[in-house]
């Protein structure tokens, strides 16, 4: 097949471009014509890998003649395209000049297409005598390739144009992008198929045609795609580092391994072969040396992405919210050079309303309007202004959208859900020196989004100013978060079992919780642990991850990915150190099943009627927040729940509360303790095992107690 | 014991934190202000052979430290655990990934 293959490579990638373009293009101006680009590279590479086929013995050879024809005028059909597509992209010209093209196009493609297709002045035949196609070129070939040249020179020129012309930036990004890949695809299609000839008309090298076509098609989709500023310094500073690492160690050392090589060869193959091996081991060590000295000042790593979520993550809730709100704006405004910052939280009562506005730039935004339909939709957490001027996704709500970016002076909106609904909005400003933000403004906006995430969950829930006037503020704060993240359950209420869990909290001052989630009539997702550390942070971390967990639960349906994902939230977005030791269950009650994952919860345990005991079922258990992926560790369990059985879960604190000799209350005790209480019901189990853990301790508490019982029925019903 | 009480030797350079007493709710910020003052400093040593108890609290301050030492590019490690600290350690299930040796020499 030698490089034909090319052509069926490139063929699924003509399609998705075209699909891509067609489903996420709506709106934009150009998406015809670029759709219509990749349609015909499509079937212009089909046509080529079908070319290949019929050259094979027991094919009609005209046929395969007819489909090589029939390729050249799609590559004909392609390059009208692109001249089209510089009136109408990034944005259309006037009216009356992109009908004046497409009056001088048609014609010109139609005659073109129809003479390429249907004559002798393009191709005379075609044939392979082994792997390669062979094509026998027709008197007017050079015509057809030279006169492709100049309608893409043509359209490249206008491009030009146009990105020198254009005022937006991203728009002149974007003509500038279809200029390139314009003049790199079919400069690559031109050398292919019209400059590298053998001199008898016969060139092989243009089957490296449909590299150049697809080449054109990607960039020319990436060109139409894109919506956010290039941060052009740190892709030069990063090609600069790579650059520098080929020429300080690469090229020498290539050039040393090969020299050595010679040089040994002629003694002995095997002592070249030693010698190559140890010359590019050297390579390596060298380059590493390179890499950790040198490469990260020269690329783009010394930015401010992790000093500023280092500093972002450091802020003290305690402080109140004044102070956060002053700090979160000065390590903002430090790093990204503005002046303003909009804060808006939802106030409960159906509006986004600004609370934090130190340069002015105030807006309200009314839940259910169009604009906040569109952001909940839309799920994106960062929107920058140039992306609100160009990008088809705003099309409806354009104006709208503008006039919110405008209300609030911002040039950037990072926008913060709380599972489907928009809980708060940070509008950062223009920057003074008048440059945009870039994508890697954005990619660190998107990398900061979780802190953001609990500055404003900590303005909605947290930071009301009857609370702040507390005396022993923290201790009140932190109460408050704890009552307010217990009252919010789906308490299981089943004809099956009957439940009931208790969580006390030691001097207000913990993160302890437990979860439940109706998701149907007969199953509940269930979650109970501990996050690490101790006060308003604890507190605090509990109510955010809580939070997040039933924002993950709408969104993801495999239960290990659930996990995963709250593990990865932990560790990239909750303050080091922070971990959560607990339990993740689903309740099936129509299966009379309980699947769970151990994430270190201390004690989960079964009773049994027909052994009349309790069983340890927890088995081996991993914390979240320790590993960055914590999934090879993770092992889902299933535990049949019979009738009469009992499921019990515990948090440290219940087992680990000593008396004053030292003894810990453990396992054994609290399996004591429910034993006797069996023929109760679940919520005076967990009251009277709560209060022989408090004879126990002598009425002490040190850490939070959280004990979940839940009692099958002893008659299945149904 | 229901004091925390941590002893701070410059040790050739290392620094070593001996930590007598329970890390829990009340104790672990003394326990959190010197372990990270001296993973900012120098390699670190914490001798945790007479830590009575040991709460999530501080079982997050070991991990700050063990990301801090990656960050600064000092040692750190914890020195003979009681069984009890140990025990703590354990129930993360990723006790064979903290940086535990039986005496200093190791360390």
């Amino acid at each position: 097949m030698g490089l034909t293959i090319i052509a069926f490579i490139s063929l699924p990638g003509f399609i998705a471009l075209f699909i891509l373009t067609m489903r996420r293009g709506r709106g934009s101006p150009g998406r015809g014509i670029v759709a219509a680009i990749s349609a015909a590279l499509a079937a212009y590479s089909l046509l080529q890998g079908l070319v290949f086929i019929l050259t094979g013995a027991g094919f009609r050879q005209n046929d395969a003649l007819l489909l090589e024809r029939l390729s050249g005028s799609l590559i004909v059909a392609t390059h009208i395209f692109l001249f089209l597509l510089a009136f109408d992209f990034p944005t259309p010209l006037h009216p009356y000049l992109r009908r004046l093209a497409w009056v001088v196009a048609v014609p010109v493609a139609l005659t073109a297409a129809y003479d390429a297709a249907f004559s002798f002045d393009y191709i005379v035949s075609v044939y392979r005598p082994w792997t390669t196609i062979f094509r026998i070129e027709g008197r007017y070939y050079n015509i057809f390739v030279f006169g492709d040249a100049l309608i893409a020179a043509i359209a490249v020129a206008i491009f030009g144009i146009r990105a020198l012309a254009a005022k937006n930036r991203v728009q002149r990004q974007k003509a500038a992008l279809a200029a390139a890949f314009i003049l790199a695809g079919c400069a690559l299609i031109f050398i292919s198929t019209g400059l590298l000839s053998t001199g008898q008309a016969k060139r092989p090298s243009y089957v490296f045609a449909p590299a150049g076509a697809l080449l054109l098609a990607i960039g020319v989709a990436f060109a139409f795609r894109i919506s956010r500023l290039f941060d052009w310094r740190a892709i030069g500073k990063t090609i600069t580092g790579y650059a520098a690492l080929f020429a300080v160690v690469g090229l020498p050392m290539g050039l040393a391994t090969a020299g050595l090589a010679a040089l040994a060869d002629d003694v002995s193959p095997v002592m070249a072969a030693i010698l190559s091996v140890l010359a590019f081991v050297g390579a390596c060590l060298l380059g590493k040396l390179f890499f950790d000295r040198f490469f990260a000042r020269l690329s783009a790593r010394g930015d401010y992405r992790e000093r500023l979520e280092s500093d972002l993550a450091r802020i003290d809730l305690a402080q109140g919210r004044d102070a956060v709100l002053a700090e979160v704006y000065g390590h903002l405004a430090r790093d990204l050079d503005f002046k303003d910052l909009c804060v808006l939280i939802d106030d409960d009562q159906g509006f986004l309303r600004t609370v934090y506005a130190p340069t002015g730039g105030r807006a309200t935004v009314e839940r259910g309007s169009q604009l906040s339909e569109l952001l909940e939709k839309s799920g994106s957490n960062v929107i920058l202004k140039s992306e609100a001027e160009s990008a088809a996704d705003y099309s409806a709500v354009r104006s709208e959208l503008l006039e919110l970016f405008e209300a609030l002076k911002a040039e950037a909106l990072i926008v913060v859900f709380e599972g489907r609904r928009t809980m708060g909005l940070f509008a950062l400003g223009a920057r003074s020196t008048g440059a945009e933000y870039t994508s890697y403004d954005y990619d660190t906006f998107k990398a900061i989004y979780g802190k953001l995430f609990v500055i404003a969950y900590y303005l909605k829930n947290i930071a009301r100013e009857s609370i702040m006037t507390t005396v022993d503020r923290e201790i009140a704060l932190s109460d408050q978060i704890i009552r307010f993240a217990l009252e919010k359950v789906d308490r299981i209420e089943h004809p099956k079992a009957d439940a009931a869990w208790l969580a006390k909290s030691a001097r207000s001052l913990g993160g302890d919780f437990i979860d439940f989630v109706r998701l149907s009539q007969d199953r509940w997702f269930f979650v109970m642990g501990d996050v690490s550390g101790k006060g308003l942070s604890a507190s605090m971390n509990m109510l955010i991850l809580k939070s997040m967990i039933r924002t993950f639960l709408r969104v993801e349906k495999d239960f290990v990915s659930l996990v995963a994902r709250v593990n990865s939230f932990i560790k990239e977005n909750l303050p080091k150190g922070t971990f959560f030791a607990g339990v993740f269950g689903y309740l099936d009650f129509s299966k009379d099943a309980f699947y769970y994952i151990n994430c270190g919860v201390p004690e989960l345990m079964l009773y049994t009627p027909s052994f009349d005991t309790f069983i340890d079922v927890q088995g081996e258990g991993r914390i979240l927040g320790f590993v960055k992926d914590v999934r090879p560790y993770l092992k889902p369990r299933k535990l049949a729940l019979a009738p009469g059985s009992a499921l019990v879960a515990a948090t440290d604190g219940m087992l680990d509360s000593e008396n004053l000799r030292g003894e810990r209350f453990g396992k054994e005790r609290l399996a004591r303790s429910i034993h006797e209480r069996l023929s109760l019901s679940s919520a005076e189990i967990v009251a009277g095992s709560l209060e022989d853990m408090l004879t126990f301790t002598d009425r002490r508490q040190e850490d939070d107690v959280t004990l979940f019982v839940m009692k099958l029925n002893p008659r299945s019903v149904t | 014991m229901t004091q925390l009480d941590i002893t701070v030797h410059n040790d050739h350079h290392r620094l070593l934190l001996s930590v007598s007493g329970p890390i829990n709710s009340y104790t672990f910020t003394d326990f959190q202000e010197k372990v990270y003052k001296a993973i900012a400093q120098a390699d670190t040593a914490v001798d945790m052979e007479h830590v009575t108890a040991l709460s999530s609290a501080g079982i997050g301050v070991i991990m700050t430290a063990m990301e801090d030492a990656e960050t600064t590019g000092h040692g750190f490690a914890i020195v003979n655990p009681s069984e009890v600290a140990k025990l703590a350690i354990d129930s993360t299930g990723f006790g064979d990934r903290f940086p535990i040796v039986k005496n200093l020499k190791l360390a």
